[in-house]
């Protein structure tokens, strides 16, 4: 076991940081807040349409409460150079993207992408939610970012909590919590139809056309196909990982009372994601109903269902799962209420979630099929003990998984705010990552996979350091128990040469830096830092040594910067730079992975806008074409947008 | 170590500049709401005091403003006058808001129907969010809606005053 005395040291640094600037510090997350040069631009017309969201006496919403999070708004995933999903998830400055090749992404907060190579999807820490609907898939843990896909032109935001949200988003939720919320229909009226043709970006088109039934009434219908071009090997030699899909959606928002809310959405897909001699076809299918009621200023209750279903077809690649499909249906209940100084939260959810796997010569699947019956049940309270001064919440998740059982999730958090400029918080946290299909099925009765466990330890501060600059620190010690292992299996006879365990710890520590700067009534910038270091140690000789980078293979540093910037006449000038340090490896597992270089990249925009129609002209991975993580290179690349609204 | 430092040393130059007072959401949203009122209404020559004399704001009540409102001002003209903001306590007299153009009654500011009756006539837009702002003799009152700030007018009220609101903003609000 490595010496404490070495945490103890690092982990002073970053809390004496905090500690440091901790009489500066501020009250309310500026995720809420809006820019001064946001407020200027904005018509009536627009300004109707932005949620209160802070309205005084309305109990706090789930977001606000202390801890690191960070929203990316529509307007920042519109400058920005991201075209698919997951590299407008990739914005937010305290999570990690990595882009492994054409179709693929590794996306952690507080690190742990599992050996990135592997397509993403050993990033198991994190969870991800679109309108409500988990995106976290139960075969492998993670997501499949490949089958993941929205117009961009109406998410609303992006909310991205780096820390455990266990409590109230429940398993998973380990390293951090996603949640992509799209805008309702009333705020997507009209026409917008946008194409995109480039480089490397074949081309995208899409188009969306909003429409009010009456006046309570309105609706959407979209749809959205991309083809996408292989990266490349090396210089010269293309890697074979096309991309293409198309969807197609609608959402329905209805509001029968002033008091309530009735939502129906659905999207339906189909691509193909290749890789080598094989390829994976995609298709799925989901839809999703909600309900909202305020039945005054101090409660409300929210009733969600959706059904979802999913399937990757993989024929001709033995070692893969040839098949797999999975069908999600889940009932969730979350309802709020103000009793005094007490903002009370309570929720229920029962998701069913059924499994086919196909049988390989290579790989097969104990059971076959699978039911996965899940039952979770939250309650928190956010106890004011001096408003704008002092609050405490408390709460836990409790879950029956079919896996592993029962699992407790509990958390405290603290916040103190020394004015109405800054708040400091700190929060203990237990979360829980269950068993993926992969984990606890794949070497069937020769092991028994258990849940890995999470404790962590935060502290932050937030400040609205002047009118113009809003700065956000939140520094983190994490300590991982019952990690998944690779072990060498013991039993006599065994069938599998190799078995998964739980026989890995860790210890993860780091600083989460954010700032958001208006330089000019034109021009404002988003920056951000992180600095992640961690171990991992065996508890047992039989743990092959890979295992560490089979779980994580993490940048220390990572700087990202994004920049808005309004020339006048219609033109806007953006950017996006990115950079993280090498990753080094260890001499023990050289001859399986190697290291990795430190990579800068820079996309800029530049766009001119007349009246009802954009040109945007972007160019991708400006300096060294190459990745950051893996094998497969991102060729530089430019496209140009056509975008009309009406 | 070394990029830890750097990033303190950011923070520090960072942070010498004053601290301003946070406004929440809504507050900063209806600042955005007054400063395009501004825009939509005009008010005759004698509305004002003189030829040089700057369109008033007037935050009449608590400042749940902080400083957003005078940002969103700051620089901007109005029919080739500078915008100014003037805070006023809720106690304040009628005589004291001769000259000013638009009057924000924060929250309960507006619950005063004896100051709201003695305004009228003195070309001052009303603006406020208490729930009985209009009945009590306010012009334009801001409200939540579904989680948005909607706006109503008090049409007749308005009328009756020198200045005129554009048929542009009307359309866009609820008339009382």
């Amino acid at each position: 076991m490595p010496s404490n005395r070495h945490y103890l040291l690092k982990l002073g640094l970053c809390f004496g940081f905090i500690f440091f600037g901790s009489h500066l510090a501020s009250s309310q997350s500026q995720d809420t807040l809006l820019s001064a040069v946001d407020l200027k631009m904005m018509s009536l017309d627009q300004l109707m349409d932005i949620e209160v969201t802070s309205v005084s006496n309305t109990p706090v919403k789930i977001s606000e409460v202390p801890s690191a999070i960070q929203v990316i708004s529509n307007e920042e995933i519109l400058r920005s150079s991201a075209v698919r999903l997951p590299e407008a998830v990739g914005l937010a400055t305290n999570v990690q993207m990595t882009r492994v090749n054409s179709h693929d992404y590794g996306i952690v907060s507080r690190g742990f992408n599992g050996l990135p190579s592997a397509g993403g999807i050993l990033a198991n820490k994190l969870l991800v939610m679109s309108d409500g609907r988990s995106l976290y898939t139960p075969i492998l843990g993670g997501v499949y970012w490949d089958a993941q896909n929205m117009i961009l032109q109406d998410v609303d935001r992006i909310e991205v909590i780096s820390g455990p949200g266990g409590t109230l988003w429940g398993a998973n939720a380990v390293n951090g919590v996603i949640n992509i919320v799209s805008k309702s229909a009333d705020q997507t009226q009209g026409l917008y139809v946008s194409s995109r043709q480039g480089t490397y970006l074949r081309g995208n088109i899409e188009g969306r056309y909003g429409f009010k039934i009456n006046d309570k009434v309105y609706a959407r219908v979209y749809g959205q196909f991309f083809d996408q071009k292989p990266s490349f090997v090396t210089k010269g030699v293309r890697a074979n990982d096309l991309w293409e899909n198309t969807q197609a959606g609608f959402r329905v928002d209805a509001y029968p009372t002033e008091k309530s809310t009735l939502t129906l959405q659905g999207d339906a897909y189909g691509g193909t994601s290749h890789f080598d001699s094989a390829y994976t076809r995609i298709d799925g299918q989901n839809i999703l109903g909600r309900f909202t009621h305020n039945f005054s200023s101090t409660s409300d209750l929210r009733v969600q269902a959706y059904f979802d279903r999913n399937d990757r077809e993989t024929p001709n690649d033995a070692s893969d799962i040839t098949e797999y499909t999975l069908y999600t249906s889940e009932i969730d209940a979350k309802y709020r209420k103000q009793l005094g100084s007490h903002n009370l939260m309570i929720g229920s959810m029962f998701r069913y979630r059924e499994d086919r796997t196909f049988v390989t010569p290579e790989t097969q699947f104990d059971p076959v099929n699978r039911a996965m019956p899940l039952f979770s049940a939250f309650i928190q309270d956010q106890w004011v003990i001096k408003p704008n001064k002092l609050s405490f919440t408390y709460g836990s998740k409790i879950l029956h998984n079919v896996f592993t059982g029962v699992e407790v999730q509990p958390s405290v958090r603290l916040a103190y705010q020394p004015s109405n400029l800054m708040t400091i918080w700190a929060a203990v946290s237990r979360a829980v990552r269950v068993p993926s299909r992969f984990d606890a099925d794949i070497t069937g009765a020769e092991s028994k996979f258990e849940a890995e466990y999470l404790d962590a330890y935060e502290l932050g501060y937030r400040v609205q350091a002047t009118k113009d600059i809003f700065i956000s620190v939140a520094t983190f010690f994490n300590h991982y128990d019952q990690l998944r292992s690779l072990d060498v299996n013991l039993t006599p006879g065994a069938r599998f040469p190799t078995v998964l365990d739980n026989n890995q710890r860790a210890e993860s520590w780091g600083v989460e830096f954010m700032s958001n700067v208006v330089l000019s009534a034109n021009w404002r910038m988003r920056l951000g830092y992180t600095y992640f270091d961690y171990e991992i140690w065996q508890t047992k000789p039989t743990v092959i040594p890979v295992s560490e980078e089979f779980e994580a293979l993490d940048p220390e540093h990572q700087i990202k910067i994004q920049s808005i910037a309004n020339l006048g006449k219609g033109w806007s000038f953006d950017g996006v730079f990115r950079y993280s340090s090498r990753i080094e490896v260890r001499d023990a597992v050289k001859a399986f992975v190697q290291p990795i270089d430190s990579y800068s990249g820079l996309d800029l925009r530049l766009a001119k806008s007349f009246d009802k129609l954009e040109l945007a002209i972007v160019g991708r991975e400006l300096l060294k074409p190459r990745n950051a993580y893996v094998s497969t290179l991102i060729p530089r690349g430019a496209f140009l947008q056509i975008k009309y609204s009406l | 170590m070394k990029s830890l430092s750097l990033s303190l040393a950011f923070i520090c130059t960072l942070l010498v500049s004053s601290l301003f007072a946070q406004v929440s959401r809504e507050y900063q949203l209806k600042a955005a709401f007054v400063y395009n009122f501004t825009q939509f209404v005009s008010w005759p020559q004698e509305a004002y005091p003189s030829n040089q004399a700057p369109l008033k704001i007037a935050v009449i009540g608590e400042n749940s403003f902080g400083k957003v409102l005078e940002q969103l001002v700051s620089n901007e003209l109005k029919d080739g006058r500078k915008i100014e903001v003037v805070y006023f306590p809720a106690t304040v007299s009628a005589e004291s808001l001769k000259g000013v153009q638009l009057a924000y009654f924060v929250q309960s500011a507006g619950a005063n129907p004896s100051l709201l009756k003695k305004l009228s006539g003195y070309s001052l837009l009303m603006v406020g969010d208490d729930q009985k702002f209009l009945d009590n003799g306010g012009v334009i009152l801001l409200y939540p809606e579904a989680n948005k700030l909607k706006f109503k007018v008090n049409l007749d009220k308005a009328q009756s005053e020198s200045y005129k609101i554009s048929s542009k903003l009307l359309k866009m609000a609820t008339i009382y």
